[in-house]
């Protein structure tokens, strides 16, 4: 279906969508996994959540933006976006993006050269509303319209725009359809980075109206700030978890697994993303058979934070993640420990160990490095024993933008595999030019209403594509395959896209972490620490 | 009306370079900001550079010290600025229309670069080679902005992609490029001019008696408004690109004691970002909001 959405629409007022995702429209995927699929691409919202929510964007609903009851309360909030938007642009409120936004609004010259780069584009058959530049644009006639009070002349030297509920509404969700991945920065030749315009967007909304995904805020950073977690446990229950952990890694393993907390002075305190302890518990454990077995003096910490590296606050609020990022190198500091290093988390990643760097001043100024290195550094030091063997099968190597494109963190993982897995193969392209798992920036752990189905059919979709074609020489069910991707919200993506296209069943395509590998790799360890079973 | 051509001229060049230095001033003044940089960042070296990677690759990096490599920035600069090798990469179809206009404009740089040094020069043997090589310049600076100009204009109108987000003014200024160049060379090509030393030599001077085809007039005045009007628009870009490289995409600076001067005033500042875990209204610093738990904290029983 050909779109010819303009930023125009933005500002219709009936409730018609704006942008109608069809199967057939949709890119084709390898090994027809979508073929004869039609109709909607998406589950039908229900007319509760249609009457209750502002859902006029493209049919799927991740905020749950409330509507406004009257007319009075639609101008209260309009006025309020207006606030926001002026407060994005003064160094009072915004000096953390103010250079790097003002030069994306003011010198993008809409040659459309992202376009090509954004693997959300390109999957929903080039939907105009998810072009790089679409969102970046009605932020930018926004800007000299009302920022820089711009008048008839501005207009045609700009564009125009008309600001009214319906687009404040369509905007707030349009924001939330960028995974903050920054590979259309990385082709701008000029350096406009529509990524951060998209992030700038939600600081808006979160900091000047309180609008933000709940799974973000309310269950996320506020959370995390309140009992220490996103996933909502305590010290009591972290450590009660880890334990268990302990427990079952001491019996598959066949050595004796104790993971210690809290040691002051540690050489390393290890920051999981508290996640993995839940969903992935195979992975801690693999981190403290491989710590205990490279004799490393290292510890987790109890304290507030401090057994949680996740910062959503990257993604849609300064305040939240400055809190949060403090919070942890507090914990560091009053442990005494020679440094942090971060988990399997590729937004921790880049939150504590690039963006927190500015304002890790003082005392707090811990050293941070990335667990991808200290594994490396492990497996090639001779400490641990390995065969490779025992990673007899195919392996492909997801990167997660956060830790790769954004922090630079490529070749130590690689390092690792070359060594313990003989049939490690690249998928393309990767490295700093891989595509996001499409989870990326909250998504993965986004799910109110159809959420989950537009990141398996549209932001996950071109991932799902390179790992078939990473695999398509060994696609027969008979051979198991694994991608490896090092970060937790990689997996959860991972987890539900292969689930939502049934690839375990066609294809036996597992996904985990990286320390699996290496403990399925160590000759100490009891053989089979993979379990081949779907989780 | 030569006399108003030369006085448009000096009066372009003056706008333009006000206007270059107000945009550096503006944006140079801004706070320090979070970093954001993007990698392959070429000054990490050629080890890392290679595969994008960064120090952060290496194990104790803030032990290690760091050896930034200006020349690796510079070979990625001199590609982008002159072949626009990203353009090339990304968008090889732009390329072939961007490409000649950046050359074409470069060459003409070039042209009165050349033409002031050859009248500079005038007592010397060298000047005639100059202004040879300033006439070439020009010349073929002046076909080049002509075919990318026109080929850029067709580009907005018909490709839809590019249409949608086109608005009057991006038409107007790359067709008043188009136009600026049609008018010098057609001027020069069917008008009677005078010596090409005479006429820069009598434009720079502000000749009155400098007599020059009324085409060539309206070309030049045209060029000069053009030229002054460039740093107040988004083609300003030869400045920005500056910023959003080395300020922004390459910029993984660890931090330096100056540094965290400029961070403490910044985390000084009272935002009035008004929702409610904020708490708004200039009432707090940055400092005191992010050291402020917006909830009750549960302690964690040990």
């Amino acid at each position: 279906m050909s779109d010819h959405t303009r930023i125009s629409d933005m500002s219709r007022q009936d409730r018609e969508l704006l942008c109608h995702l069809d199967e057939l429209d949709l890119k084709p995927l390898p090994d027809d996994l979508s073929a004869g699929r039609q109709g909607p691409a998406l589950t039908q919202l229900n007319a509760q959540i249609t009457e209750r929510c502002e859902c006029g964007l493209d049919g799927a609903c991740g905020l749950n933006l409330a509507r406004p009851k009257s007319l009075q309360e639609e101008e209260k909030l309009v006025a309020s976006f207006l606030s926001g938007l002026e407060k994005l642009f003064t160094k009072e409120n915004n000096w953390t993006f103010l250079q790097p936004l003002l030069l994306s609004i003011e010198h993008c010259t809409r040659c459309q050269t992202c376009s090509d780069a954004c693997h959300i584009f390109e999957s929903s058959g080039r939907k105009e509303i998810y072009r790089p530049t679409f969102r970046a644009e009605i932020l930018r006639r926004l800007y000299f319209k009302y920022v820089k009070h711009g008048g008839l002349l501005s207009a045609w030297q700009h564009g125009d725009i008309e600001l009214n509920w319906p687009l404040v509404a369509r905007l707030a969700e349009l924001a939330y359809r960028c995974n903050l991945c920054r590979r259309c920065a990385q082709a701008c030749p000029i350096g406009v980075d529509n990524g951060l315009i998209a992030h700038e967007l939600r600081k808006l909304f979160s900091q000047e109206m309180g609008i933000s995904p709940k799974e973000l805020h309310d269950k996320g950073s506020m959370l995390q700030l309140k009992t220490g977690s996103t996933t909502g446990m305590n010290a009591a229950a972290v450590r009660d978890s880890m334990d268990f952990v302990d427990e079952e890694m001491s019996e598959k393993t066949g050595l004796g697994i104790h993971t210690p907390w809290d040691v002051e002075g540690a050489d390393v305190l290890l920051i999981h993303n508290a996640g993995e302890i839940l969903a992935w518990p195979e992975n801690p454990g693999a981190f403290s058979t491989i710590l205990n077995a490279a004799g490393v003096k290292w510890t987790l910490s109890s304290e507030l934070a401090g057994y949680d590296a996740v910062n959503y606050g990257l993604w849609y609020d300064d305040a939240q993640f400055a809190r949060v990022a403090l919070k942890q190198l507090e914990v560091a500091r009053s442990l005494g420990v020679k440094k942090i290093v971060i988990g399997e988390c590729g937004h921790a990643h880049k939150a504590l160990g690039v963006i927190a760097d500015r304002i890790a001043i003082g005392a707090l100024d811990i050293p941070r490095e990335s667990s991808m290195t200290l594994l490396r550094d492990i497996v090639q030091s001779g400490k641990l024993r390995l065969d490779p063997a025992r990673n007899d099968f195919p392996i492909t190597l997801h990167d997660p933008c956060n830790m790769v494109r954004l922090m630079g963190v490529v070749e130590p993982q690689r390092e690792i595999l070359r060594k313990i897995a003989p049939r490690f193969r690249e998928m393309e392209p990767h490295g700093v030019d891989n595509y996001c798992c499409g989870g990326g920036s909250g998504f993965a752990i986004m799910s109110s209403n159809n959420f989950s189905d537009w990141r398996s059919q549209v932001s996950g979709r071109k991932k799902l594509e390179q790992v078939m074609e990473a695999f398509s020489d060994c696609l027969d069910p008979a051979t198991p395959k694994y991608v490896c991707a090092p970060c937790s919200n990689c997996k959860g993506q991972l987890r539900d896209l292969l689930s939502y296209w049934d690839i375990w069943e066609k294809h036996r395509i597992l996904y985990g972490g990286l320390v699996e590998l290496i403990v399925n790799a160590m000759t100490e360890v009891k053989p089979g620490f993979i379990d081949w079973q779907w989780r | 009306m030569t006399l108003i051509t030369a006085i448009a001229i000096y009066a372009g060049l003056g706008f333009f370079f006000a206007g270059s230095v107000w945009r550096v001033v503006q944006y140079s003044r801004m706070p320090v900001h979070l970093r954001w940089e993007l990698y392959p960042v070429p000054g990490e070296g050629a080890k890392q550079a290679a595969h994008g990677g960064s120090y952060f690759e290496e194990s104790d990096w803030w032990k290690h010290s760091r050896h930034a490599h200006p020349f690796n920035e510079l070979k990625v600069m001199l590609g982008e600025i002159f072949l626009l090798r990203g353009i090339w990469k990304f968008n090889r179809g732009l390329w072939w229309l961007s490409y000649p206009f950046h050359t074409g404009l470069y060459l003409l740089i070039t042209g009165c670069f050349l033409s002031v040094l050859g009248v500079s020069t005038a007592r010397y043997p060298i000047a005639p080679a100059l202004y040879l090589a300033a006439r070439i310049c020009a010349w073929s600076g002046l076909s080049l902005t002509l075919v990318g100009s026109v080929g850029l204009f067709l580009r907005r109108v018909f490709d839809k992609s590019l249409r949608s987000y086109t608005v009057p003014c991006d038409l107007i200024n790359v067709g008043g490029f188009a136009l600026i160049s049609a008018l010098i060379l057609s001027a020069t090509l069917t008008g009677a001019m005078p010596p090409f030393k005479d006429t820069v030599f009598g434009l720079l001077t502000l000749q009155s008696g400098l007599r020059l085809p009324l085409l060539l007039n309206f070309g030049l005045i045209l060029g000069s408004a053009m030229t002054g009007y460039i740093p107040f628009t988004h083609m300003a870009h030869y400045i920005a690109k500056y910023f959003t490289y080395h300020c922004v995409r390459w910029d993984d600076a660890r931090r330096t004691e100056s540094m965290e001067i400029r961070i403490a005033q910044c985390l000084g500042y009272h935002p009035t970002w008004s929702a409610a875990h904020l708490g708004g209204e200039a009432k707090r610093s940055w400092k005191e909001i992010a050291t402020t738990n917006p909830v009750g904290t549960e302690r964690p029983p040990k």
